[in-house]
C-alpha cells in the first residue's frame, strides 16, 4: 500500500460542494423562518444540532472505544471516526445560535430564583455557558490527542513505532472514556433534558450516549457502502467488516430499545405527577402516533431485519437499513424536542412546523462539508497500524 | 514481517502457553478428574464448606418450624437480608452467561479456558439464590401457587408485579443456563468416558456423554446447538437483573424508583460476577497448576471487565446522588442525605463507596492486573461491595419512608446470619464437587485454540495470533 493512493476518491468533493450548496440555502431559509418565528426557529435549529452535533460526539466516542476494544472493524472505520471527531469545534460553532436565543428555547432561562429552588445555581445562562465551554474543550482535547497520534503513526517507518502510537492512544482511551460518558451524559441533560425545568431521569446520559452511538454507526455504514466501490477502499472494505458493524447496529438497535423501554415501563408505574407529564405530552394530541412509529421502526423493523446474516453482509441492504435508521433518529430526537410546551405555555398540540425539516437539513448540510473536508485530508486507512494488514484479510475472510 | 508478528504478539499474547498438543490438553485438564490422587486440600475445603452448608439446612429447619419471624424483618423493612442475598447471588450468577454466551458471539478466544467453572458457577449461584425467596413465602410446598395454571381455588396471578416476573425470568435463566453448560460438557464427557478407567465411572460419563461419538454430523449439529442456546440466552444476561430492578424501581419509593436501574444493576451483576469467576479462578489455576491455559493475560481482560463494569456501577451511584439533589424534590433530597451522611447508616454508605468505587481504581495499574494476589484481594472486597451495594439500596430506602411515625431500624438476627452464610457453604460445597467430578475447563475448546489446530490454513505456528486478536 503506498500512501498516496490511499486518499478519499474524488467524488467526495463533489459531495462536499454538494452538502455546502443544499447547508447554505436551507441555512439562509431557516434565517428567515426564525426572524418570523424565533422559537420555532431556534428550537428546530436545536433538534438539527442535537441530531447532527451527535455524530461528531459519537465519532469521537467510537474512535475511544475502539481503541480500547481492538477488533478489525475498529482499524477501518478509524480515518472516518476521526474525521468525524475533527469536527468538534464546527460543532461548537453551530451551537452558538443555542447561547444566542437561551431564553426562547430554555423555560429555567427566564425563571425566577423562587422557581427554581437550589437548582438556581445550575440552571441559569451563565452557568449552562460555561459548562458548554467546559464540555467542548474536554471533547477537542481528546480528538486533538487521538488525532495528532494517529498522524504520528502515519508517518512512522517500522512497526515498533507504529505500536508505539497504537499503545499510547489505548492508555489514553482508558480514563478518557470515563470523562467522554460523563461529560456526554451532562450535556445531554443540559441541551435537551432541561427543556422541561422539573422533569428529570436519570436513565437520561445513557440515552444519549447510546442513541449518539448508534446515529454514528448508522452513518458509518452508509458512507462506507458509497465509498466500497471506488478505489481505494475498493480493495479494502469487506463483507464481513459490514457483518461485524452491523452486529453492532443490531446490538445498539436493541441496547435503545432497552434504554427506552426501562424509563417508560418505571415512570408509567410510579405514576408521580413530577414525571409523567414528559409522557403525557408525548403521549396525546397525535403524538403517541409518533411514539408507536419509533416502536415499530426504530425497533421492530430494523431489528428483524439485522437479525438476517445475509442481510448484515450485504452493503446495499445494510446501507439502506442504516439510512433508514438515521432517518428514524432524527424522529427520535424530535420525539424529545418537539413536544415540549414552548417558553411560556402550558401546553403544546401536535404542530410540526417546516423547520423542523429545515434546520436539520442546514446544519446536516453544513456539517457535511466540513467533515468531507476532513475526511480527504488524510488516507482512508490507518497504513501503518500494526494490524491493517489483519484488519483487511479478516473482511475478505467468510 | 517476523518484526512485525513479534509486535503482534507482545500487543495480544498467545491464550494458550507452553507447549502443548491435542493430547497433552486432555491429560492435563482431564487427569485432575480421572488419574491424579485428589489433593488434601480438597478434602479440607470441601469439609469446611460442607461444615458451613450444615447451618442452611438448620436453618431451614427452624424457620420452617416456626415461620419467617425468626428474621430481623420488620415494619417497615419488611424486605432484608431475604431479598439482599437473593439479588446478590443472582447477581454473581450472571458472569458465566455473559462468558458463555455473549463473548462466543463476539469471537472473544479468551472465554474459552474460563466459561465452563463460569458457567457452573452460575448454577450454583442461582440455585442459592432461588431459596431465598421460596423461603420467605414461609411455605415453599406452596410455591407452585406462583405459575398461572388453571385451578380450582379461583386464583390469579398479578402479572403486573415485577416480583411474578423474577418468577418466570429466573426459571427460564436457570434452565436455559444448565442446558447451556451441559451441552458444552457432552462433548468432554465423552472424553473422560474414552479415558476412565473405573468402570463405574466409564458407565456414568458414559450415560451423561449421550452417546457421543465426535463424528462429523456431531460436531455440525453440536455446534448449531450451541449457538442457538447462545443467542438465546444473550437476552436473559440483560433480562433477568433488568427484572430484579424492576422489583424495586416500578414502586414509589426515593432510592428505588430511578429510571437508571435497570442497567446499573446488570451492570453491578456482571461486577460482581467476575468478582466471584476471579475468586474460584485464582486458587483454581494456583493449585491445579492450569497457569498454561489460565494465563496472565486471561487475569489481565477479567480485571478490564472488572474495571468497566465497576466504573458504570459508580456511575449509577453518581446519577443517583446528582439527582437527589437536581429533583428538588423533599423525598428525595432526604433519602440522599439520610444515606450519605445524616442517617444512621452513614458508614454502610462509604464503606460501599470503597469497596466498589475506590478499591478497583487499582485495576488501571497493569501491575494490579497481573498480580494475583491483588486480583484475588480486589475481587473479595468487591464482593462485599456488592452486597453492601444491595444493603444500602435496601435498608436505607425502607428505613425512613415518607412517614416519620413509621421509621425504624434493621438488625439482622443469628439466622439470617447463619443462612447467609449456610448459602456461601452450599456454593462451595457445589463447586468443590464440580472440581472433583467434572473437567473445570473446556477440554475440547482450549484444543481450537493450539497452533496445531490452525496448521491448515497456515503451516506457521504463531501465524494465527494476530488473526484472533482482530477478529
Amino acid at each position: 500500500m503506498t500512501k498516496d493512493s490511499l486518499y478519499a476518491p474524488a467524488e467526495v468533493s463533489r459531495w462536499q460542494s454538494l452538502a455546502l450548496g443544499i447547508g447554505a440555502v436551507f441555512t439562509i431559509a431557516c434565517l428567515i423562518g426564525g426572524y418570523f418565528n424565533p422559537e420555532q426557529g431556534l428550537r428546530s435549529w436545536l433538534l438539527g444540532f442535537t441530531y447532527w452535533g451527535g455524530i461528531s460526539i459519537g465519532s469521537l466516542g467510537i474512535l475511544i472505544l475502539q481503541y480500547l476494544t481492538g477488533g478489525a472493524w475498529g482499524v477501518v472505520i478509524r480515518r472516518i471516526v476521526e474525521a468525524g471527531s475533527r469536527t468538534i469545534w464546527f460543532v461548537a460553532l453551530l451551537f452558538l445560535p443555542i447561547i444566542a436565543g437561551i431564553v426562547k428555547i430554555y423555560p429555567w432561562a427566564s425563571a425566577s430564583k423562587a422557581e427554581l429552588g437550589h437548582r438556581f445555581i445550575y440552571l441559569n445562562p451563565m452557568s449552562f455557558g460555561v459548562r458548554a465551554v467546559i464540555y467542548f474543550a474536554i471533547w477537542f482535547v481528546m480528538a486533538y490527542l487521538l488525532n495528532k497520534w494517529s498522524a504520528q503513526q502515519d508517518e512512522s517507518t517500522n512497526p515498533e513505532e507504529a505500536a508505539g502510537f497504537l499503545g499510547k492512544a489505548t492508555a489514553f482511551s482508558g480514563p478518557t472514556m470515563v470523562i467522554f460518558a460523563l461529560v456526554v451524559t451532562f450535556a445531554s441533560i443540559d441541551w435537551v433534558m432541561t427543556l422541561d425545568k422539573n422533569w428529570y431521569s436519570t436513565i437520561w446520559g445513557l440515552l444519549y450516549l447510546i442513541g449518539w452511538a448508534l446515529s454514528t454507526f448508522s452513518f458509518i455504514i452508509a458512507l462506507l457502502a458509497n465509498l466500497m466501490d471506488k478505489a481505494p477502499l475498493n480493495r479494502i472494505i469487506g463483507k464481513k467488516h459490514f457483518h461485524d458493524i452491523g452486529k453492532l447496529m443490531l446490538a445498539l438497535v436493541m441496547v435503545w430499545t432497552y434504554f427506552n423501554l426501562s424509563q417508560f415501563l418505571i415512570i408509567y408505574s410510579g405514576n408521580l405527577p413530577e414525571e409523567t407529564p414528559w409522557y403525557l405530552n408525548r403521549m396525546r394530541n397525535g403524538w403517541q402516533y409518533v411514539g408507536l412509529l419509533l416502536i415499530v421502526f426504530h425497533f421492530a423493523v430494523p431489528y428483524l431485519l439485522l437479525l438476517s446474516r445475509d442481510i448484515k453482509r450485504n452493503a446495499k441492504w445494510l446501507s439502506t437499513i442504516a439510512i433508514f435508521i438515521l432517518v428514524m433518529r432524527l424522529i427520535d430526537m424530535y420525539y424529545h424536542i418537539g413536544p415540549q410546551p414552548f417558553v411560556g405555555q402550558a401546553q403544546t398540540g401536535f404542530n410540526p412546523s417546516w423547520m423542523d425539516l429545515a434546520a436539520p437539513i442546514a446544519v446536516g448540510g453544513l456539517w457535511l462539508w466540513y467533515f468531507f473536508n476532513e475526511l480527504k485530508k488524510r488516507p482512508l486507512i490507518p497504513h501503518q497500524d500494526p494490524f491493517v494488514e489483519n484488519a483487511i484479510k479478516h473482511g475478505q475472510g467468510h | 514481517m517476523h518484526d512485525l508478528k513479534e509486535v503482534q504478539k507482545k500487543i495480544y499474547p498467545p491464550m494458550v502457553e507452553g507447549k502443548h498438543t491435542f493430547a497433552t490438553v486432555s491429560d492435563e485438564i482431564g487427569d485432575i478428574t480421572l488419574k491424579k490422587k485428589t489433593p488434601f486440600h480438597w478434602f479440607i475445603g470441601f469439609g469446611i464448606a460442607f461444615l458451613i452448608a450444615q447451618a442452611l439446612l438448620m436453618t431451614i429447619t427452624y424457620l420452617l418450624a416456626k415461620g419467617i419471624g425468626i428474621w430481623g424483618n420488620n415494619q417497615p423493612i419488611g424486605w432484608a437480608f431475604d431479598i439482599i442475598n437473593f439479588v446478590w447471588w443472582i447477581g454473581i450468577g450472571h458472569a458465566g452467561t455473559l462468558i458463555s454466551a455473549i463473548l462466543l458471539l463476539l469471537n472473544q478466544k479468551w472465554r474459552t479456558s474460563i466459561n465452563r467453572f463460569a458457567e457452573a458457577m452460575t448454577l450454583f449461584a442461582v440455585a442459592c439464590a432461588g431459596m431465598f425467596p421460596l423461603l420467605h413465602t414461609g411455605r415453599p410446598w406452596l410455591a407452585y401457587w406462583m405459575l398461572p395454571y388453571p385451578n380450582v381455588m379461583g386464583m390469579w396471578q398479578n402479572f403486573r408485579s415485577p416480583l411474578m416476573w423474577d418468577v418466570f425470568a429466573v426459571s427460564t435463566y436457570a434452565t436455559v443456563s444448565a442446558l447451556f453448560w451441559y451441552v458444552g460438557l457432552i462433548p468432554d464427557l465423552a472424553t473422560l468416558r474414552d479415558r476412565a478407567k473405573n468402570p463405574f465411572f466409564k458407565f456414568v460419563y458414559g450415560l451423561l456423554s449421550m452417546g457421543w461419538r465426535g463424528s462429523a454430523r456431531h460436531w455440525h449439529r453440536y455446534e448449531i446447538a450451541y449457538l442457538i442456546l447462545a443467542g438465546l440466552s444473550t437476552p436473559l444476561v440483560l433480562s433477568v437483573h433488568s427484572i430484579v430492578s424492576f422489583d424495586f424501581s416500578v414502586s414509589q419509593l426515593p432510592g428505588w424508583h430511578a429510571t437508571i436501574f435497570p442497567p446499573y444493576f446488570v451492570a453491578g451483576a456482571i461486577f460482581a460476577g467476575f468478582a466471584m469467576v476471579l475468586i474460584l479462578c485464582i486458587p483454581l489455576r494456583h493449585w491445579y497448576k492450569m497457569q498454561d491455559f489460565i494465563t496472565k493475560t486471561h487475569l489481565i481482560y477479567m480485571g478490564k471487565v472488572m474495571l468497566a463494569t465497576g466504573l458504570i456501577v459508580v456511575y449509577g451511584y453518581f446519577m443517583e446522588a446528582f439527582f437527589g439533589w437536581y429533583s428538588e424534590n423533599q423525598y428525595e433530597s432526604y433519602m440522599i442525605q439520610n444515606r450519605i451522611w445524616t442517617g444512621p447508616y452513614w458508614f454502610m454508605y462509604w464503606l460501599l463507596i470503597f469497596c466498589n468505587g475506590i478499591s478497583i481504581q487499582f485495576l488501571w495499574f497493569k501491575r494490579f492486573r497481573e498480580s494475583e494476589f491483588w486480583l484475588f484481594v480486589i475481587s473479595v472486597i468487591v464482593s462485599v461491595g456488592m452486597w453492601l451495594e444491595r444493603f444500602v439500596i435496601i435498608v436505607t430506602s425502607l428505613h425512613r419512608d415518607f412517614l416519620p411515625a413509621n421509621w425504624a431500624m434493621y438488625s439482622p438476627t443469628m439466622f439470617d446470619w447463619s443462612m447467609f452464610l449456610g448459602t456461601i457453604g452450599f456454593f462451595f460445597t457445589l463447586i468443590y464437587l464440580f472440581v472433583r467430578f467434572l473437567p473445570i475447563i473446556s477440554i475440547f475448546e482450549v484444543r481450537t485454540l493450539l497452533p496445531d489446530a490452525h496448521v491448515e490454513d497456515h503451516g506457521h505456528a504463531h501465524e494465527h495470533v494476530g488473526d484472533e486478536a482482530t477478529a
